[in-house]
């Protein structure tokens, strides 16, 4: 059993760090790698990352448990308080100026791939002796390398999504219950029946979360583009498929069209029983399941649909460190970033707070036995579907045919155009936007 | 070229201005020109922020004017934009500021009043805005259906998103009517003295003392506005990020897409120094102009 | 004819008609404002209920003490105090200054110089920002509050240059020739002549500053580093979430009692707009 595992290897650990004394790197000498740190690190450590959410008190609660374990080291902690557009220009200014930190938040959905000012921290595995896909969760660390093998960095946790659905309304418009391996495009058939009412009284079968875009490109059983980001498939007919049925949806008023919808959530519409479903991602699970309870909402789980080959469509958005290439103390950085991942336990513990952890042993344990509310829901729901989860296909350097995706989107939907032309018009556009993007130059 | 010498008066006067302007001229040289003239070498190459900057010439501009038609769509946007909010704002800023220099009660709470919007927080505000406007469940629908109306869907609608962006900076724009305030108090009351005892009408005094001597204000708020409105960013990103479809895609926005988020600093660079000779046209077109309807009191 | 209405009631009736527009005008002016007061009492799911309630059912005082608890804006608030009132002072002075030597004086080079000022006005910052950051952390800046302050010692910006020209420009000729013949050099006669006569600019471009220096988030944000040193604009950002989960009724009261004091502050100055005073005696 792992836990005995764990403990042995605590033990092995220890023993071994008494061995080796406080001087240098240590070999991490159990393929569990849950040995606490001593290593005596000396010198400054400066840490950008950004938020304010949970997610980032998380994160500060992180880096006080790690400054407790180093008192001899100096860290200083930057918190941009909100992602979007103030940290792109942040740091983008800083990491141009070379004055940014020494590890720096990074997202492989949102910013940081790519950037070339990031470290490859391969050498820094290698030396450890560590086997990375022993340690860390299944599923959370192949966006972390680039087309070429470098390893930009190490993951926190991840988030990605359940299907969570009103039994109520189901019940009221006669529709079953979905079941695992449900298609998506079923919901053209049986999701027309949630449609009723008018303006405010609007019902619908599904809320229109603002992750649906990045889900309706897998919807007709394609992927946006190749494995190593070389080419893009965005002139398929998988796309076509995709964007005929994210049409039929909108316009049938199965799932609103509101392009404002995130100025009133999604969820809101979902407890407040307008809307039968809701994609449910980890980060806001505490929240949707204490709303739902507070408003007698009788709600259950199930997968996030198929696609028509029987695929389960679900993205995940994740977040890591990353050290910079500008990096003063690289031995500190680096057994910061590694134990924020999956080294050391206590912080692993605080990750798994917030979403899946990188860290195997507790995303197993401690994290997926985490039940939430009272409605029998605890998340293994997410760590038995991580695996299936895509990266948020328009992160970071893709933002510019993200940007071209939301628009065909938006051309179909709401301006009702036809399928086939928009995926026409604008496939080309999207290859070129990959021909031109600095990765694929070099080949 | 011929050299006159200064006289005295002319060196005396070339002193006082350059000692009067040095704190400007100081903190331009030192901290404004080199990030400006840095861009504007940077519209030429295709710099990523990193190590490339490769020179390319004017492919940037070719790319901008001929392929790019997110850059051709957010110039006329914001061109729509200038051309509905300059004037209304600069109408709805005087006659607001001169209701306020009547003489009422109460003038103070409603001078705090109008300059409220302009204080409240950017953020904030916007998402309050963006469920005013919201379709099903925002408030201008709500007051609609009470009167039977249903309103359209303002934000996710090609036609009217822009004009919600007009609306919401129009309610913000109590700095311009502070300014033009500040300009109808500052004509000498011995006109409108003078005015009252040849029996002129109020309207009649608006439109030949007030106005006329408002010019140097109205001047200054028209300049403003445009400068400005050119470049307005923050209420279309936070509420519809450019849409529907590019619908209120700005100058702005795509400048700061591709400099932020796709790090093509080289052609946002180029974007930018359009946007700015564009501005700087219209600008002197306008001061050119002024020597005809602008008449500072001299 | 007009002239038979007595003066008593079209006065009246200009009263009216005012009042009506003013009060048309506050209902839109105010009514985001009550919103945002009627939203800070409220619980999130209550706050996007439809229909909408101005009156919240069950007030929820504590978004109040949970906003504030997000971040430390005591702190905060102390910053943001120093950093305006140094920032305003500045801007007032500066500008002014600038301002006169644009209006007043002719020399070579003045007009492209002018178009320089206002030639700075017309670039996005976005463009700008990468080089400028540069520069500040060359010259040691970055993570202090210089890159704010000394702008604002520096001209204050063209926007307030460009606003004292267009007054200084519209001062009669004859006050300078009066203190002239006096015997007054340009210094005196700026600093007791010219700038009394634009009090009221002064005002408004001290309150417009003080407004803008205490909203400004992004130059802080984009230079300061350390938490401790953040201003209350940016405190604000700590209620935004960035995965949808923003708890609107907290961000709007933190929002609230942000802006309060500079809507006090407005409130007791803007008397003082009212005394417009102008050299109207050398008019004769």
């Amino acid at each position: 059993m792992s836990k005995f595992k764990k403990v042995i290897g605590v033990l092995l650990a220890v023993s071994v760090l008494a061995a080796a004394g406080g001087c240098g790197q240590q070999k991490s000498s159990s393929s569990s790698g849950t040995s606490s740190s001593t290593t005596k690190l000396s010198g400054n450590l400066n840490i950008w990352a950004w938020g304010a959410d949970e997610e980032a008190q998380a994160r500060k609660d992180a880096i006080e448990v790690f400054i407790k374990e180093h008192p001899e080291l100096k860290v200083t902690y930057t918190v941009i308080p909100t992602a979007d557009q103030v940290w792109d220009q942040k740091a983008s200014a800083a990491l141009a100026a070379g004055t940014a930190g020494d590890v720096m938040q990074m997202s492989p959905d949102y910013y940081g791939m790519n950037t070339k000012y990031y470290e490859d921290l391969n050498p820094f595995v290698k030396k450890d002796g560590i086997n990375l896909e022993d340690v860390i969760t299944p599923g959370l660390l192949d966006r972390y390398y680039d087309a070429d093998g470098k390893l930009e960095g190490l993951p926190l946790h991840t988030n990605c999504f359940v299907m969570a659905y009103n039994k109520d309304m189901f019940d009221k418009f006669g529709v079953a219950y979905p079941k695992e391996g449900w298609k998506i495009s079923e919901l053209a058939d049986w999701g027309k029946k949630f449609v009723s009412g008018s303006g405010s009284t609007e019902t619908y079968a599904i809320a229109k979360h603002w992750v649906m875009d990045n889900l309706m490109v897998y919807a007709g059983g394609g992927t946006p583009y190749s494995d190593d980001l070389s080419t893009s498939n965005m002139g398929s007919d998988s796309i076509v498929q995709a964007l005929t049925l994210y049409q039929k949806l909108i316009q049938e008023k199965i799932m609103p069209s509101d392009t404002a919808q995130k100025t009133i959530p999604a969820e809101t519409l979902f407890v407040s029983g307008k809307a039968a479903m809701y994609p449910m991602g980890g980060f806001e699970a505490n929240q949707v399941i204490n709303d739902a309870e507070e408003n007698g909402i009788n709600i259950a789980f199930t997968s996030m649909p198929c696609d028509p080959n029987g695929n389960e469509i679900n993205v995940q958005y994740a977040t890591g460190w990353a050290m910079t290439t500008t990096c003063q103390n690289k031995e500190a950085a680096w057994t910061f970033i590694k134990e924020s991942s999956f080294a050391n336990e206590e912080m692993g513990k605080i990750n798994a707070r917030v979403g899946i952890p990188a860290n195997k042993n507790l995303a197993n344990t401690i994290y997926a036995q985490t039940k939430i509310g009272d409605v029998g829901f605890d998340n293994t729901y997410y760590t038995q579907h991580i695996s299936k989860a895509h990266m948020n296909p328009w992160g970071g350097t893709l933002a510019s045919s993200g940007n071209i995706w939301t628009a065909m989107v938006q051309e179909v939907t709401l301006n009702g155009k036809d399928p086939a032309e928009v995926v026409k018009t604008n496939a080309p556009k999207i290859a070129k936007e990959f021909a031109s993007y600095s990765f694929n130059q070099k080949k | 070229m011929k050299r006159n010498k200064l006289t005295k008066t002319e060196l005396r006067s070339a002193i006082n201005f350059y000692a009067y302007i040095s704190p400007w001229l100081i903190g331009f040289i030192v901290l404004t020109a080199y990030p400006m003239v840095a861009s504007l070498y940077l519209s030429f190459t295709n710099s990523d922020m990193g190590e490339k900057a490769d020179f390319i010439g004017l492919q940037n501009f070719i790319h901008a004017f001929t392929e790019d038609q997110q850059f051709l769509i957010s110039f006329k946007n914001t061109l729509v934009y200038v051309l509905l909010f300059v004037p209304s704002s600069l109408i709805i800023s005087f006659l607001i500021g001169w209701l306020l220099s009547r003489n009422i009660k109460g003038l103070g709470f409603f001078r705090t009043v109008f300059y409220l919007p302009y204080i409240t927080s950017g953020v904030a505000v916007t998402i309050l805005w963006g469920w005013i406007f919201n379709g099903n469940y925002g408030l201008i629908n709500y007051l609609l259906s009470l009167i039977g109306i249903k309103g359209p869907d303002w934000l996710g609608n090609s036609h009217t998103a822009l004009y919600c962006i007009v609306v919401m900076s129009l309610w913000s724009i109590g700095n311009n009517i502070i300014i033009m305030l500040a300009g109808i108090q500052d004509i000498p009351k011995s006109y409108y003295e003078s005015a009252e005892i040849d029996g002129a009408s109020t309207l009649r005094q608006v439109f030949s003392i007030t106005i006329p001597l408002l010019t140097p204000t109205i001047y200054f708020n028209l300049i403003i506005s445009i400068i400005g409105a050119f470049q307005i960013f923050n209420q279309p990103y936070i509420l519809t990020k450019g849409g529907p479809v590019d619908a209120t895609r700005t100058v702005a926005m795509v400048i700061f897409q591709n400099a932020f988020q796709y790090s093509r600093m080289g052609y946002a660079s180029c974007v930018a120094w359009c946007l700015f000779v564009v501005i700087m046209v219209i600008t002197v077109i306008i001061q050119q102009s002024s020597k005809k309807w602008v008449f500072y009191d001299n | 004819m007009a002239r038979t209405i007595s003066k008593s009631t079209s006065r009246r009736i200009e009263l009216i008609i005012i009042g009506i527009i003013l009060g048309i005008c506050t209902i839109i002016c105010i009514f985001p404002f009550i919103w945002m007061i009627s939203t800070s009492l409220k619980s999130t799911a209550e706050a996007y209920s439809f229909p909408p309630t101005l009156i919240p059912k069950r007030p929820m005082f504590s978004n109040f003490k949970n906003g504030f608890a997000k971040a430390d804006f005591v702190q905060f608030t102390k910053n943001t105090i120093f950093l305006t009132l140094v920032c305003t002072v500045g801007t007032v002075i500066s500008s002014a200054v600038v301002a006169y030597g644009f209006a007043r004086f002719k020399a070579r080079g003045s007009n492209i110089l002018f178009l320089c000022l206002m030639g700075t006005m017309m670039l996005p910052t976005q463009v700008t920002l990468v080089p400028q950051y540069l520069l500040y952390y060359k010259l040691g800046m970055v993570d202090t509050y210089w890159p704010m302050i000394v702008p604002a010692w520096l001209g204050g910006g063209a926007f307030n240059i460009f606003l004292y020209r267009q007054f200084f420009l519209s001062l009669p000729k004859e006050l300078n020739e009066a203190a002239t013949i006096d015997g007054a050099n340009s210094w005196q006669t700026f600093f007791h002549i010219i700038l009394p006569s634009v009090k009221p600019v002064s005002l408004a471009v001290g309150v417009m500053s003080l407004v803008y220096n205490w909203n400004d988030f992004y130059t802080p944000l984009i230079y300061l580093n350390t938490t401790s040193k953040f201003t209350v604009s940016i405190g604000l950002q700590f209620l935004n979430s960035s995965m949808g989960t923003t708890k609107i009724g907290q961000m709007m009261a933190v929002a609230l009692v942000t802006l309060l004091p500079v809507l006090v502050i407005f409130f007791v100055c803007q008397k003082y707009f009212v005394q417009g005073i102008k050299m109207s005696g050398l008019k004769s």
